[in-house]
């Protein structure tokens, strides 16, 4: 009786672990198939909730493609991302592919902690012809190609619809120059019964970085450039002069902006209605959308000589290992993530350097192109800052560098932009000089 | 001859018998006391005594992380203190804990006096001031970003409801960083608060009781009673205070960044900016061991004053 009941409960226990066992193989057959993937490890610093999920479900789609690659990514703000990097490049730990802009890429190349990719994007067979001169240049050093670049994201022009109609505009014909814009900022600048302004025509704080771009831009239109032809810097130049001189006069001569408006975490001017106007990258389309805001973009206007807008661009290189074993499975996923870059980049706000892509239905067909539309008009007009081993120290917008203190002095009125902007250079060249 | 050499042998034997026993049960203790210390003395070896030492070491070196470290004597420290940025993080540090120092004691002095009654509804008011210690920096930053809004936040909004004009609390380089300094206060008082609660809680009623039936007023009782027992905690208040305020940086990163125009831009700041963004690890080891003396000097000369009074 004892027998039977152990026989019984013995055969149960087998059956419970043949069941068991056939439900694990079941259960791990495609994880067997992937298991045989080889794993690269992707740094971004795309952290935002949305980019986030648009990178991770178009990595996901990519993944699941049977290519025998499997990319896990991993977000950090900037800065950490940086910092991280470097350390776990020094410690042997660096992730496989990393994602940062181009104009960080010549410090990278410099400390080594990325290496030259011309053997992956001829073995891959990434199309580098399908980028613009200027994204090859900036993905270009001593002569090597170290990225993918993947997109640009220019400087352009968003304006409220029903302000500009409130105001008898035509928001079909967005001003053009600088005159026409000036005139558009007067007539968008509203003030009440005590003569105290209500809302400004246009936005342009004192922090963060976007008037270090708008200044960039209008010193380029006026014939300017950053460095001389021997590296230093050259913001004390006329053109420079003239295009700081111009912002500071939008906020003391014609009163239509407060540089003490909008800028920081968490003030959206532009959706609070404090300001008609602004000039940021297409990385607000999205959320302009989402805010269900009547608002529309276009291209920077001229306010110098000649057409010119700040740009940056996000690439993808690959980090110095050990070992070059994953070179082949980076490449892969580096070339499909080029030539499928038009969901990310509608996700996140961002123009594909890729001409295919730009010009495919998957990226034109989506109901953001028509405010994207303005920037890949801009994309001949694009200056990327100066691309120098010192980059992350000399723009670093959030750090009290020599150029936003005194870009900063000049907006506050607490400098003349002349002195100001000697200030910035003897600042500057000290870094530049660094090396 | 003295009486221990006149001692009979058997006594001097229980005698050393006992001090053995006695040296056994004290070694013992002290080894038990050292295993009860044991998990924190290795926390503090490993992340803070042996990096503080490494930190030292490297202050003397240059080295940008990747490569090999190269012994350069005191040129980090000659770097620091020429470069104006640091000089600026200094100031701007020592007017930060300037601007907490005192409310900060004050304040939680006055809120744990205020909630030391026992009133109805205390415990749930003493709950609610604890509240903002628990939240993240990121979020008290943006929480206090928007609150200091020119157009649209609610300080300016009340300010003007009173007649004042609206400030431009974090794009004004006056007043960027009392403005972190209200932050800081309204997110940390709480701790003091809570010190000085126990503190006052461990007075016994007697001595209050005694004071009264003498004919002590409640000011009296304040200066004589309550301040004179309160030393201890007060120092200990005073001293965290200060360390923290030099300390200061996550408030100043998540709300100006250290701006503008460098005026929130704190010593912190500076070391992280060198060590993490310049990768320049000597001068930034550097400016932390010029904090560290920095702190330790007035934690000396704040701990001096409190034997004085």
């Amino acid at each position: 009786m004892a027998n039977d009941v152990f026989a019984k409960s013995l055969l149960t226990r087998r059956q419970a672990l043949a069941l068991g066992a056939g439900a694990a193989l079941a259960g791990s057959l495609p994880r067997i198939a992937f298991a045989q993937d080889q794993k690269v490890t992707l740094w971004h610093g795309w952290t935002g909730a949305d980019n986030t999920t648009a990178l991770n479900g178009v990595i996901d789609t990519f993944n699941k493609g049977g290519k025998g690659v499997a990319v896990e990514p991993t977000g950090y703000d900037w800065d950490t991302l940086f910092s991280k990097w470097v350390v776990s490049s020094a410690g042997g730990r660096a992730p496989d592919l990393v994602l940062f802009h181009i104009t960080e890429l010549p410090e990278f190349a410099t400390r080594k902690v990325i290496r030259p990719i011309d053997d992956v994007v001829a073995s891959s067979g990434l199309d580098l012809s399908q980028v613009p001169d200027a994204g090859r240049t900036g993905v270009t050093f001593d002569g090597k190609v170290y990225a993918a670049p993947l997109d640009v994201h220019p400087l352009g022009f968003y304006y409220n619809v029903d302000m500009v109609q409130e105001a008898g505009l035509d928001p079909s014909k967005p001003p053009k120059t600088g005159e026409e814009f000036l005139e558009w900022a007067k007539k968008l600048t509203v003030k009440d019964g005590s003569g105290k302004v209500t809302r400004y025509g246009f936005e342009l704080p004192n922090t963060w970085a976007t008037a270090r771009w708008i200044w960039f831009s209008l010193m380029y239109q006026f014939g300017g450039t950053f460095l001389d032809d021997k590296g230093l810097a050259a913001v004390d130049s006329d053109a420079s002069q003239k295009a700081l001189q111009y912002l500071v006069d939008l906020i003391n001569v014609h009163g239509v902006t407060n540089p003490e408006v909008g800028g920081n975490k968490g003030e959206d001017a532009f959706a609070s209605k404090q300001v008609a106007m602004k000039f940021i990258g297409p990385w607000e389309v999205n959320l302009r959308m989402a805010q269900k805001m009547n608002f529309m973009t276009a291209q920077l206007p001229v306010f110098g000589a000649k057409p010119a807008v700040w740009a940056n661009s996000h690439c993808m290189a690959v980090s110095k290992q050990k070992s070059d074993d994953k070179l082949a499975a980076d490449g892969t996923f580096m070339k499909w993530f080029f030539d499928n870059f038009a969901a990310p980049a509608t996700t996140v706000g961002i123009i594909p350097q890729s001409k295919a892509v730009r010009e495919s239905a998957a990226f034109t067909g989506t109901e953001q192109y028509k405010y994207f539309k303005s920037f890949v008009d801009d994309l001949p007009n694009i200056v990327y800052e100066p691309l120098i081993p010192q980059y992350l120290s000399v723009f670093s917008f959030d750090k009290p560098t020599p150029l936003v203190t005194n870009l900063q002095a000049a907006l506050s009125g607490s400098k003349p932009v002349p002195d100001a902007l000697k200030a910035m250079k003897e600042g500057l060249d000290a870094q530049l000089k660094k090396g | 001859m003295t009486s221990l050499a006149t001692e009979p042998a058997g006594r001097s034997r229980a005698r050393r018998a006992f001090a053995q026993e006695g040296g056994a049960v004290r070694s013992g203790m002290t080894l038990a006391a050292y295993l009860f210390l044991s998990p924190y003395l290795a926390l503090f070896i490993a992340f803070m005594l042996l990096p503080t030492l490494a930190a030292v070491g490297i202050s003397f070196m240059r080295w940008d992380i990747l490569g090999t470290p190269e012994f350069i004597g005191l040129d980090n420290y000659r770097q620091i203190f020429a470069d104006p940025l640091f000089l600026t993080a200094i100031k701007n540090t020592f007017y930060f804990v300037f601007l907490t120092a005192i409310p900060m004691v004050v304040l939680g002095l006055a809120l744990a006096m205020l909630l030391d009654q026992k009133l109805k509804g205390t415990a749930f008011v003493r709950t609610v001031v604890f509240l903002p210690y628990v939240v993240m920096v990121s979020t008290v930053g943006i929480l206090w970003g928007w609150l200091f809004d020119k157009g649209t936040g609610l300080v300016n909004y009340y300010l003007t409801a009173i007649g004042i004009e609206p400030i431009a609390w974090l794009k004004d380089p006056h007043w960027s960083m009392p403005a972190l300094a209200i932050t800081t206060i309204w997110w940390t008082v709480n701790t003091n608060m809570i010190i000085f609660l126990a503190a006052l809680q461990d007075i016994p009623e007697e001595l209050h009781d005694a004071a009264t039936l003498d004919g002590a007023g409640p000011w009296q009782r304040f200066v004589y009673i309550t301040l004179p027992l309160l030393r201890p905690a007060m120092a200990l208040v005073t001293a965290l205070t200060i360390i923290n305020g030099w300390r200061v940086f996550g408030q100043a990163y998540v709300m100006t960044q250290g701006g503008p125009e460098a005026s929130t831009f704190v010593i912190v700041q500076y070391i992280y900016l060198t060590a993490f963004q310049n990768f320049e690890m000597g001068p930034a080891a550097a400016a932390g061991v010029v904090l560290l003396l920095i702190t330790l000097v007035f934690s000396l000369a704040q701990m001096k004053l409190m034997k004085a009074i």
